[in-house]
């Protein structure tokens, strides 16, 4: 559906730098599906994802949407954001503040190509507003609503003119966190019903793992790694992905031998002999770093029986409601573990640990790939 | 903080409001009252005191002579304030909000027609355009052999024109301040709903700009309404009268109607008044129209695509033909001992004496002199009272806010010799030194350029969200230095397209100078009224062609500079 | 508001300076004799300086005012305005008991509101004999130093010499539709060359030339002197006589003929009842209407006041008198926007 391809995009900055935000940028997007740029800021996703839009003009790539080319250095191909029919939800929602709620969500159905009658302007302006729950509001001034109506203002007048692809920049960042969950479902729901393809941009990982179907986690202009959110999440490539994306532990090894089965490596590390895995090829003696997500490590009070055991001494406990945070010393490293809130453990006490070797992932270390 | 630390911050704050209310108070009042009560009092005389009378109104009102009038300075002020707005306001939106090639060039080029003088102006497109002897009209008809006359410009059409021409950079300075305050987003989200370049400038930019947009025509407007020379020049030859000449004529009789002319005068202060309390209106409206909200507010240009060419074509048409026109006519007349139609004998007859004689002419020096003073305190001055009284009739409640906005607009409509002898007789009776010196001088471009300040700052002023405020006094930040660190600085596009307004339309100003100033005040305007009137026209296009370069330098190495130093940005 | 504190106060020093001249005839002033001339340097040096309120044409007076200042050592600080604003500025100032100004110079209408106003005093001078005498005013409080006279100006290479009018009935020639120019302000020329013509003969004959040949209205006779030169008013109908003659100097295409009758308005000088400087500013008229001073205004091509000097144009000029232009002033002023005006295009 959506195919950018090597896509650069500079621009001059307010002191007149230059500065490269997009390098080299690639990836796919099947119909349907809702793709997040996901990084911290200042990686290019936005920019990326202004490109795609046509409000930057990148300096070589190609951008092509269900086979058509909407921007592509190599044919000199530059179709205006105005003509790519895309819908995009911006940060600050952009909300004309001259216009009430309907005439908002009519706007890109009187300025379209298509010409549309008063009246069927009208039926489809209340179907967006339906869908998105604003329909009692319609009459209502932009200004005087509330940032979450707001941001489905914004979703409403996007989906009025039912985009070829919606672009969603950080659509859920000004709300309050309760509203800001009730709109993730939402966006899902509303995303899946209308099976309308969507790139979403955000810094918020739990967004991204929440909403997409497939995550491209950006660093410094560039994609990382691409992949289903559970890859993302069970198998970062490198340590910068590990690091963005959920909470993990890092532990430093150096590989013994490979085990019989694919990819499973036995390490030396601080905490004795471990288990874990690698997606590229690795040979003794090479050095390693290893993440293990917090949840990943199961915490007892007695021996457990199986791989990649070791003892540790529990230092802090956060109770955070749905689950408990352990900060845990062993090897000489602090580890974070996370367990069910049932467990009963108190500061000070000596506790074994097991880190299961599917989930000790070999990370590269990212910085070849930084410039 | 002490609670009388806390005191005295906040009488700081009324002390500058107040301050600053009592000088827009004193500087319209005076004028204002001078005008209201005049009108209802006979000419006074040494045999006849003044009377109160009635009749001044019912000879300005009472004839169908005067409806007539009045039809056609409606015409021609709605014309020219139009056009005026639709060439400036095309202008400012290319320059700030897209990215036509070369631009930067092009907003010092904009304010040419600014600069030049009033009567060189117009007498320059006399010779462009004049059935007769116009340059333009003898090229085409040249090369169509005919002799169809494609340009008149005594018509009210080409009054239109030339007004409109003229008094263009004042709408491309207003519009320059409020479109380079627009939140991008707003304009981009349109781009993405499908909306072309134009309808984006239409039905968001323009609309977002609304204020500033009828602030901007309500000025052209009002000006056109008071102006005479254009009238004078173009419009007297073809029988086009306008109610200004009404109101000279009053002054010119024997004893001088001024009590007439005010009269007349209170028609342009009805029409000032409602269109003030209609933008009071909108401003009550809420913070429809804020579009600074420092949310993400990176200022950015459309990208036109191949469609810049095309703007920037329109660029070049304008300049060469609008603005290169007349300015090169001007070096045409200023290279001759006379004006002489273009030809190969007048070519022959090229002369640098002109600017020898204006360079050598003793007057000039004390002249600019004066007038840099003046027109640069006062330009400086004007700025910063107005944006407290801008922030009082925009932020505040204060109730009757918008009789403040009126009253620091008023002066709009005073014929400048009203204002002129108002201030007189009122420096002349009220003795404190000011009468006989410059500073009556700096006094009256004060009152009269006053609306102009108003207008460059409310048009930023509304673009500001309340809460970039809101968060600086809750950062700790007394209202003095949130104005000085958070509101100045926003305000700066508004500040700084004001304060070049007024310096260059000070440099011109001659109705009020010429009655104001005293042996050794003389300013620019009075020397150049004289210089024309000496029938110095080739010396007179001389120091204008001067002025121009000279103007044109100054904003060049202003504009490199606050590029350097980053100022251009919001 | 400022009106009300000013009715009261201005009044008074107005009345006061008016019984002052009065009640106590400045002897120098209306003292003739050769003895006040002799005297009349060395009080004036003593006063150094003087106010000067002129609407004459900056280079020109300062040509003048120049000579004055190299002979006695006086400086003279020269305001200068339109006649109009000349005017206002002087009553102004006088209502408001502020004396700065010594002596004016503006157009004999002006001067005869100011005497009207009482804003000037009489003087006795040995010169006036020389003046024209219809031009000087019978009141003696200001004297005539040139005259303005309207001739007509034409663009020599749009008008042969033989096409040139002999009369003003020459001007209804069809030949002429579309070629005349007339300046906007010239309504005491109007009513006093329709005077002289003859009422009816006369509105008869402007009122055929607009109709049937147009009269382009120009606002201000160096604009209109400009515009023959280029071209644009091949015929200009009123033209003060200084402005063609400065351009034919410079080689312009221009040259003016005077059409019968002639009509002058004179421009002169008078002293303020309230002068700071009285001996200063009675030398300084006394020097203006002289024969030396004379002769200056002849230099500039001035038609001036004095028969003892050279006139540069050859006619019975007909002087307007201010004190009947200024009476009739309303009903030329109509006369002239309804014939002229209204209908020249």
């Amino acid at each position: 559906m959506l195919k950018v391809d090597a896509l650069c995009t500079d621009y001059t900055d307010a002191h007149g730098r230059l500065v490269h935000a997009v390098q080299e940028v690639s990836f796919e997007v099947g119909t349907g599906k809702l793709f997040t740029l996901l990084g911290p800021s200042g990686c290019g996703k936005t920019t990326t994802l202004r490109s795609i839009a046509g409000l930057e003009r990148p300096q070589a790539g190609t951008i092509a949407v269900d086979g058509t080319v909407v921007y592509s250095s190599a044919q000199g191909v530059f179709v205006a954001p105005n003509k790519r029919s895309f819908g995009m939800v911006f940060q600050s929602y952009a909300i004309w503040p001259h216009m009430n709620v309907f005439q908002n969500a009519a706007f890109p159905l009187e300025v379209g190509s298509r010409r549309m009658t008063k009246q069927a302007i009208r039926e489809k302006v209340m179907r967006v507003l339906h869908t998105v729950g604003l329909e009692e509001l319609a009459g209502r001034e932009a200004t005087d609503l509330s940032g979450g109506q707001q941001q489905r203002l914004a979703l409403a007048r996007a989906l009025a003119m039912e985009p070829r692809l919606l672009l969603l920049d950080e659509p859920l960042s000004n709300l309050d966190a309760k509203l800001r969950e009730r709109m993730r479902f939402e966006l899902k729901r509303l995303q899946h019903e209308l099976g309308l393809t969507t790139v979403y941009v955000t810094h918020d990982q739990y967004e991204a793992l929440a909403l997409s179907h497939e995550i491209a986690v950006m660093n410094a202009g560039r994609i990382v790694q691409i992949g289903t959110p559970r890859d993302i999440y069970e198998r970062p490539r490198d340590k910068f992905v590990a690091d963005f994306v959920g909470s993990t532990n890092f532990i430093e090894g150096t590989v013994v031998a490979s085990e019989n089965c694919a990819h499973r490596y036995r390490m030396q590390t601080a905490l004795g002999v471990l288990l874990a895995e690698s997606a590229s090829r690795l040979t003794s003696g090479d050095h390693a770093l290893l993440s293990v997500r917090p949840e990943d490590i199961a915490l007892t009070l007695n021996v457990p029986a199986g791989d990649n055991v070791c003892t540790g001494i529990v230092r802090a406990i956060v109770f955070l409601g749905e689950f408990l945070d352990f900060q845990i010393e062993a090897g000489g490293q602090m580890l974070l573990v996370r367990c069910h809130p049932t467990v009963e453990v108190v500061a000070g006490q000596t506790v074994y640990l097991q880190l299961s070797p599917e989930k000790c992932i070999v990370v590269t270390e990212p910085t070849s790939r930084w410039k | 903080m002490t609670t009388t630390d806390t005191q005295r911050r906040i009488e700081l704050k009324w002390v500058i409001v107040a301050v600053a209310i009592a000088a827009v108070a004193y500087l319209a009042l005076v004028p204002l009252a001078f005008l209201l009560w005049e009108s209802f009092f006979t000419p006074r005389s040494v045999t006849r005191a003044a009377e109160f009378t009635l009749e001044n109104y019912r000879t300005a009102y009472g004839s169908l002579e005067t409806v007539r009038l009045f039809v056609n300075s409606l015409q021609y002020a709605t014309g020219s304030a139009l056009f005026a707005f639709v060439v400036g306001t095309l202008l400012a939106w290319m320059n700030e909000r897209t990215n036509t090639p070369l631009k930067t060039l092009f907003f010092a080029l904009s304010l040419i027609p600014l600069i030049i003088p009033g009567v060189l102006f117009t007498v320059a497109w006399i010779f462009l355009g004049s059935p007769k002897i116009g340059i333009l009209n003898m090229l085409l008809q040249r090369l169509f052999e005919t002799d169809y006359v494609f340009f008149n410009v005594y018509s009210m059409w080409g009054m239109v024109w030339v007004d409109g021409l003229h008094y263009s950079p004042m709408a491309f300075l207003l519009m320059t301040a409020a479109f380079r305050s627009m939140e991008p987003a707003l304009e981009e989200s349109a781009m993405m709903c499908g909306a072309g370049v134009l309808q984006t400038l239409w039905r968001i930019t323009l609309k977002l700009a609304w204020p500033a947009v009828f602030a901007t025509l309500l000025i052209l407007f009002v000006r056109a309404l008071e102006s005479f020379e254009v009238p004078a020049l173009l419009g007297l030859p073809v029988g086009i009268h306008v109610f200004t000449s009404s109101i000279y004529q009053a002054i010119h009789e024997y004893p001088s109607q001024v009590g007439l002319a005010c009269a007349y005068g209170v028609t342009l202060l009805v029409i000032t008044t409602a269109g003030i309390y209609l933008q009071s209106r909108l401003t009550g409206r809420g913070g429809r129209y804020s579009t600074i909200t420092g949310k993400g507010f990176r200022p950015r240009v459309i990208d036109l695509g191949r469609w810049r060419y095309l703007t920037a074509a329109i660029f070049v048409v304008y300049f060469l033909l609008i603005v290169a026109l007349p300015f090169l006519v001007l070096v045409w007349s200023s290279l001759q001992k006379f004006y002489a139609p273009p030809s190969l004998a007048a070519l022959q007859q090229l002369t640098l004496d002109p600017y020898r004689f204006i360079i050598a002419y003793p007057p000039l020096l004390p002249a600019v002199m004066n007038t840099l003073l003046v027109a640069v305190g006062s330009a400086t001055v004007i700025m910063l009272i107005t944006s407290v009284i801008c922030w009082i009739t925009v932020r505040t409640k204060l109730p009757g806010r918008w009789l403040l906005d009126m009253l620091a607009s008023v002066p709009l409509v005073f014929p400048g010799i009203v204002l002129g002898l108002a201030l007189l007789i009122f420096y002349l009776n009220f003795k404190v030194g000011v009468y006989g010196t410059l500073t009556i001088l700096f006094l009256a471009y004060l009152t009269r350029f006053l609306p102009y300040g108003m207008r460059y700052n409310t048009t930023s002023m509304l673009q500001i969200h309340r809460e970039l405020e809101e968060s600086a006094m809750m950062s700790g930040s007394t209202w003095s230095t949130t104005f000085v660190r958070i509101l100045l600085p926003l305000l700066k596009p508004g500040l700084i397209a004001g304060w070049i307004y007024i310096v260059i339309v000070s440099t011109r100003e001659l109705s009020t100078s010429i009655l104001l100033y005293s042996p050794g005040t003389e300013v620019v305007s009075v020397v150049i009224w004289e210089l024309w009137e000496n029938g110095q026209y080739v010396e007179l296009s001389a120091l204008g062609v001067m002025f121009i370069i000279g103007l044109l330098t100054l904003v060049l190495t202003a504009q490199l500079l606050g590029r350097r130093f980053g100022l251009r940005e919001v | 508001m400022n009106r009300l504190n000013i009715r009261p106060t201005c009044f008074l020093p107005m009345l006061l300076a008016a019984g002052l001249a009065c009640a106590q005839p400045a002897p120098l002033a209306l003292d003739d004799s050769p003895a006040r001339a002799q005297r009349l340097p060395d009080a004036a040096r003593a006063e150094g300086t003087l106010v000067f309120y002129t609407s004459l044409n900056e280079q020109n007076m300062a040509y003048v005012v120049a000579a004055f200042e190299k002979k006695y050592g006086i400086k003279v600080r020269t305001w200068r305005s339109n006649a109009d604003r000349v005017l206002q500025r002087m009553l102004t100032e006088f209502q408001a008991g502020r004396f700065e100004v010594d002596v004016v110079h503006p157009g004999s209408g002006e001067l005869e509101v100011l005497y009207r106003e009482k804003v000037l005093q009489k003087i006795e001078s040995q010169q006036y004999k020389h003046l024209l005498p219809a031009a000087m005013p019978a009141h003696h409080e200001w004297a005539p130093t040139f005259l303005s006279v309207w001739v007509q100006a034409y663009n020599t290479n749009a008008v042969k010499k033989e096409d040139l009018p002999r009369t003003y009935e020459d001007l209804l020639n069809p030949k002429w539709k579309g070629k005349l120019g007339i300046e906007a302000g010239n309504d005491d020329w109007f009513g006093k060359i329709v005077s002289e013509m003859g009422e009816a003969r006369g509105l008869k004959l402007f009122r055929e030339m607009a109709e049937n040949n147009g009269l382009s209205v120009r606002k201000g006779h160096t604009l209109l002197s400009n515009l023959v030169i280029s071209g644009e008013v091949p015929f200009a109908v009123t033209m003060y006589n200084y402005l063609p003659q400065a351009g034919k100097k410079k080689g312009a295409p221009v040259d003016w003929l005077a059409l019968d009758p002639v009509i002058a308005r004179a421009n002169g000088v008078g002293v303020a009842r309230r002068a700071p400087h009285p001996a200063a500013a009675l030398l300084f008229y006394e020097f203006l209407i002289s024969e030396e001073g004379q002769q200056l205004f002849a230099d500039r091509d001035y038609v001036p006041a004095s028969r003892k000097v050279k006139w540069p144009i050859k006619a019975d000029i007909k002087v307007i008198d201010p004190a009947v232009s200024l009476d009739q002033s309303e009903k030329w002023a109509k006369a002239f926007q309804e014939i002229v005006l209204k209908r020249g295009r």
